[in-house]
């Protein structure tokens, strides 16, 4: 085998740049030593990229962080918008709308959860939408963004914030990053991809042994990680991994995404609209805005899909239509033999919820932490993949419930989803909320009870009954004390700048001027 | 249409009956709900010594005691962790991180790849906690250190019968109904969901909404048996004269065919020894405590054990507890630990009227998360002697299986499923039972050997002049926490 690469460092081969692969690259271009470890991207000018994940999660700070990044720069070179919740108009009933914020919604009263107390108050017709009570829903709303404060006993702490980005600009800026240090770029197509037929001292039979590129080229690796998108170059069309489809939970399996005209004052959220057999998103970048449409294709043939989502654009496009197609679900295991699967390849779940990149991340994490050495053992495979199911089953149950309990009668998409079966996790999740306003707190995974709370209320999933023992404050001191927590938040908003001027901001700021990245989705007391 | 629980009744004895009602009590009395206990005479004898964890202090906010009355009144000293005189080394398990600070990325497994080719047992140099422990000394950081506060997490050792009087005195504060009871039967009406409708005392029937079960030595159908995993078979325990100096740490030390542990009091120690012998067999263990000069004056009257847990110990309207539903042995978990954990979750899900069964369910996978993990990290005690684990599947439970196999092979840990074991608990002990992790942390593959080593180094330097400072255990309790009966 002729290869160029130098067979005393561990190889590590990525298979596609985008995203997902340049996050890669980046991460273990900052942590691995250039003396032990070679890490060569292979990508393609040919192939497109999805660009997904332009609206994120609060974890993305932490990777930054992890990266050394500077968040004004980040902000500077990849067109970035702050994020302080998701709007899902029309996904209860067909004419409501709801926020689900990066915070909590309210605060616990005499150890018993504040959405027990807004349930009681709710059932007297004195409580605002639960949502209302959200410090970062309230910033949303009047397009104002200020950094969370550190102190916990502030209001204004009660809060995390992520960022709207162009997938493209951070893939490129990653690239920079990671080049920098010493990653190798290989342009070009695979061409054939060839495996281990017998066992040596730093393989095993059934590894994958190389890549051969159509020019002729052969990149030899002893780990490769596929981020060849939906293809599944490795994981799937070479070593056959196999694929749990999600449909029948997540019919939606199309989208067309569209760019508009930027926003002069961009809100601080994503909205996530439902339609007749899917929904729309929104997401104000400095530069442009994105626009998407996610359907089924089952209800919804492309031109009408196409028609609702021109339609229903607010700013003039700026680009043509971008068509995909996906089907939901996981790879079966994404580390198989000396492959490990991150990002489109390794499974899709529709960006919802923002997920796209978290998942890429904490996949990035997972990798850091089992990495292996030239001889993979079963113990860092098996571990990685029990711990990344894990991931991909919290969120998949998480999406799954907001269409499980949407409340719209006008389609029967809707009416399908509100009657198909879920899984046996989500069921038992839904239930015990359903039975007495309780919330199950993964340990591990994303979404812990706000999240949940969020679509729970915001849908209109009530509970059968809530805690008996808040029924013990008296109504008029709970309706009071309610209306000013409500009205100080709104007064804290007051004072916040417009999100236009805290955006501004990041153009003269000095590098880290900007709170440290907490672990949670919700502020520093989650 | 749902109504409030009212009317709880506690069935059991004890200190975990005492801790229980206080617990519910300061919890529901305040929304209107009765309490009352029907205190069985004690069967069994109770434990000479509490030993706590962290959650020490988080409790006695809980219940409104001055933290600093209870440890004067109970003759309590502090506990920064365990020692271990074990696999013929000397470690130390800290409840607190290793370092100077909580979450840093990697320390654990830079250390780890420091310590690789040295012959070094402990990681007692690189934990503010161990070294503190193990150079006797000890302080409770200010508020304005909550660095400091984690890098020094402590527990107490407590007299156990000050402290039941302690929270005795809690429960008549708190208006409980008592009764005492002159005989443990009890004639208890049950239906096939777990509902107790009645309960029969001296010929009169008492109801309430709901029940907590605290009594000992009931046969149940749904025990699972752990004798493989926690072989512990004979208990015993006696106060022996205090030592010349106090630690601020419980110390087990593993005997042939068993452990013992001992725990400094201000008025005493006490010696707890759990064999996995045969009743036949117990004359070894009493020469080996004569050897070591912990045997008592009197003859040592052993109890036999039984490690079981109840699958499912929230049936229809009645919760078990204590002993009722779990027996860990008492080496690492005591049964007060577990009374606490199960009702701190218990008053997470409070019921309505009628109960629903989802929270039910709820409660006992909770439930067995703690277990898991609770097993897991007193199961890893018994572990055969060895410095390999890979091929021992059959014998463990899986999930410690998984857990040893990982920090062998890379120095990490499996995630956790409840608060029982702290990760900083689980490297120590791991450490100490002679693993050490094959592969290095990539994260720190950019620094040579000399930086890694460097690094560590310094903090072990800082922790060094950090433990330099403090006062001594001794000196720290007379100044500040004499005991109150002296």
């Amino acid at each position: 085998m002729s290869t160029t690469q130098n067979k005393t460092r561990q190889q590590v081969v990525i298979l596609g740049g985008g995203s997902s692969g340049w996050m890669t690259a980046a991460s273990l271009a900052r942590f691995l030593c250039p003396h032990h470890y070679c890490i060569t991207l292979i990508e393609s000018e040919l192939i497109g990229t999805v660009g997904v994940g332009e609206a994120t999660l609060p974890h993305l700070r932490s990777f930054n962080q992890l990266l050394g990044i500077d968040e004004n720069e980040f902000m500077r070179e990849t067109g970035a918008t702050y994020k302080l919740a998701i709007q899902f108009p029309g996904w209860g009933a067909k004419e409501n709308s709801y926020f689900h914020p990066f915070g909590l919604s309210g605060q616990d009263i005499n150890g018993i959860d504040f959405h027990q107390y807004w349930l009681r108050l709710r059932q007297h017709g004195k409580a605002l939408p639960f949502d209302q009570y959200s410090i970062a829903v309230q910033a949303a709303k009047q397009q104002k963004f200020s950094y969370p404060s550190d102190n916990p006993q502030d209001l204004r702490a009660d809060y995390g914030y992520a960022f709207h980005l162009d997938a493209t600009l951070y893939a490129q800026y990653l690239r920079k990053y990671a080049e920098q240090r010493g990653v190798q770029r290989i342009e070009g197509k695979v061409a054939e991809v060839r495996r281990h037929e017998h066992e040596t001292l730093d393989a095993k039979r059934g590894d994958i042994a190389c890549l051969v590129m159509e020019s002729g080229q052969i990149i030899g690796g002893d780990l490769f990680i596929d981020c060849s998108g939906f293809a599944g170059v490795l994981i799937e069309q070479n070593l056959k991994t196999g694929y749990e489809n999600w449909t029948h939970w997540l019919p939606c399996d199309r989208a067309i995404a569209v760019p508009t005209e930027r926003i002069e004052n961009p809100p601080p959220y994503t909205r996530a609209a439902a339609k007749s057999a899917g929904w729309q998103w929104r997401i104000p970048l400095q530069h442009r805005t994105g626009n998407g449409i996610v359907y089924c294709s089952g209800y919804l043939n492309d031109q009408q899909a196409q028609d609702i989502l021109l339609k229903d654009i607010e700013e003039p496009p700026t680009a043509g239509l971008n068509k995909l197609r996906f089907t939901t679900g996981k790879r079966k295991a994404t580390w198989q033999y000396n492959c490990v699967a991150i990002g489109l390849s390794a499974g899709f779940l529709e960006p919802l919820e923002s997920t796209s990149l978290y998942l890429v991340q904490i996949a990035i994490q997972k990798l850091l932490e089992h990495f292996p050495s030239r001889t993979i053992g079963d113990v860092e495979r098996d571990s990685y993949n029990r711990q990344m199911d894990n991931e991909y089953l919290r969120v998949r149950d998480f999406i799954i419930l907001h269409y499980k309990v949407n409340q719209r009668q006008d389609s029967d998409f809707w009416r399908y989803c509100q009657n198909m079966a879920v899984p046996d996790s989500l069921a038992a999740q839904m239930e015990l909320f359903k039975e007495g306003a309780r919330i199950s707190e993964y340990r591990q995974g994303l979404f812990l009870p706000a999240s949940w709370l969020a679509v729970y209320l915001g849908q209109g999933m009530l509970p059968k009954r809530y805690d008996g023992r808040v029924d013990l404050a008296p109504l008029d001191s709970l309706e009071n004390y309610l209306a000013n927590f409500h009205q100080q938040l709104v007064n804290a908003v007051n004072l916040m700048p417009l999100h236009s001027n805290s955006i501004k901001l990041t153009k003269q700021m000095a590098p880290s001027l900007y709170p440290a990245a907490p672990r949670s989705l919700y502020g520093i007391n989650a | 249409m749902n109504t409030t629980i009212k009317h709880i009744t506690i069935m059991g004895s004890g200190i975990e009956l005492y801790m229980t009602a206080a617990i519910l009590s300061v919890a529901l009395l305040p929304f209107g709900i009765n309490i009352k206990v029907l205190a069985l005479p004690t069967t069994d004898v109770d434990a000479l010594v509490e030993t706590t964890g962290p959650e020490f202090s988080a409790l006695c906010n809980i219940l409104g005691l001055v933290e600093r009355d209870v440890v004067r009144q109970c003759y309590g000293t502090f506990r920064l962790g365990s020692r271990y005189l074990a696999n013929h080394h000397d470690w130390f398990v800290p409840f607190a991180h290793l370092g100077l600070k909580a979450q840093q990325d990697d320390f654990e497994q830079g250390l780890f790849q420091v310590l690789k080719p040295t012959n070094i047992n402990n990681l007692n140099p690189w934990s503010p906690a161990s070294s503190a422990a193990m150079s006797g000394k000890f302080a409770i950081a200010g508020k304005d250190r909550p660095d400091l506060q984690q890098a020094l997490d402590y527990g107490v050792h407590l007299d156990a019968a000050q402290y039941r009087q302690i929270l005795a005195t809690l429960c008549q504060k708190q208006g409980v109904e008592w009764r005492e009871l002159t005989s443990s039967s009890l004639q208890v009406d049950r239906d096939d969901l777990g509902n107790i409708g009645t309960v029969v005392v001296d010929g009169n029937p008492i109801k309430a909404d709901f029940w907590f079960d605290l009594r000992a030595g009931r046969s149940h159908i749904a025990w699972q048996d752990w004798q493989s995993y926690l072989p512990v078979t004979f208990y015993a325990q006696w106060q022996a004269l205090p030592t010349q100096t106090l630690s601020p740490y419980s110390q087990l030390q593993q005997l042939q065919g068993g452990w013992v542990k001992t725990s400094p009091l201000q008025n005493g120690k006490v010696v707890q020894v759990f064999s996995h012998q045969k009743q036949c067999d117990l004359a070894q263990i009493e020469q080996q405590l004569i050897t070591l000069g912990l045997a008592p004056q009197s003859t040592i009257s052993w109890k036999a054990v039984r490690c079981h847990v109840l699958e499912s110990p929230w049936q229809g309207n009645c919760l078990s507890l204590g002993e009722a539903a779990i027996d860990l042995g008492g080496l690492v978990f005591s049964k007060l630990q577990c009374v606490q954990t199960a009702l701190v979750q218990f008053i997470d899900l409070f019921p309505d009227l009628p109960i629903g069964e989802h929270n039910r369910q709820h409660y006992n996978n909770v439930w067995q998360c703690f277990v898991q993990d609770a097993l897991d990290f007193s199961a890893a005690h018994y572990l055969p002697q060895s410095t390999s684990y890979s091929n021992c599947l059959n014998d463990l439970p899986k999930s410690l299986w998984q857990r040893l196999q990982l920090f062998e092979r890379l120095g990490r840990l499996t995630p956790m499923h409840s608060d029982a074991v702290s990760e900083s608990q689980w490297y120590h002990l791991l450490f100490g039972l002679g693993l050490r992790p094959q592969l290095n942390s990539v994260v720190l593959s950019s620094m040579t050997e000399q930086q890694v080593q460097s690094a560590t180094q310094q903090v072990k330097q800082s922790i060094a002049a950090l433990v330099a400072g403090m006062p001594s255990h001794e000196q720290y309790l007379a100044r500040f926490y004499p005991p109150l009966n002296q």
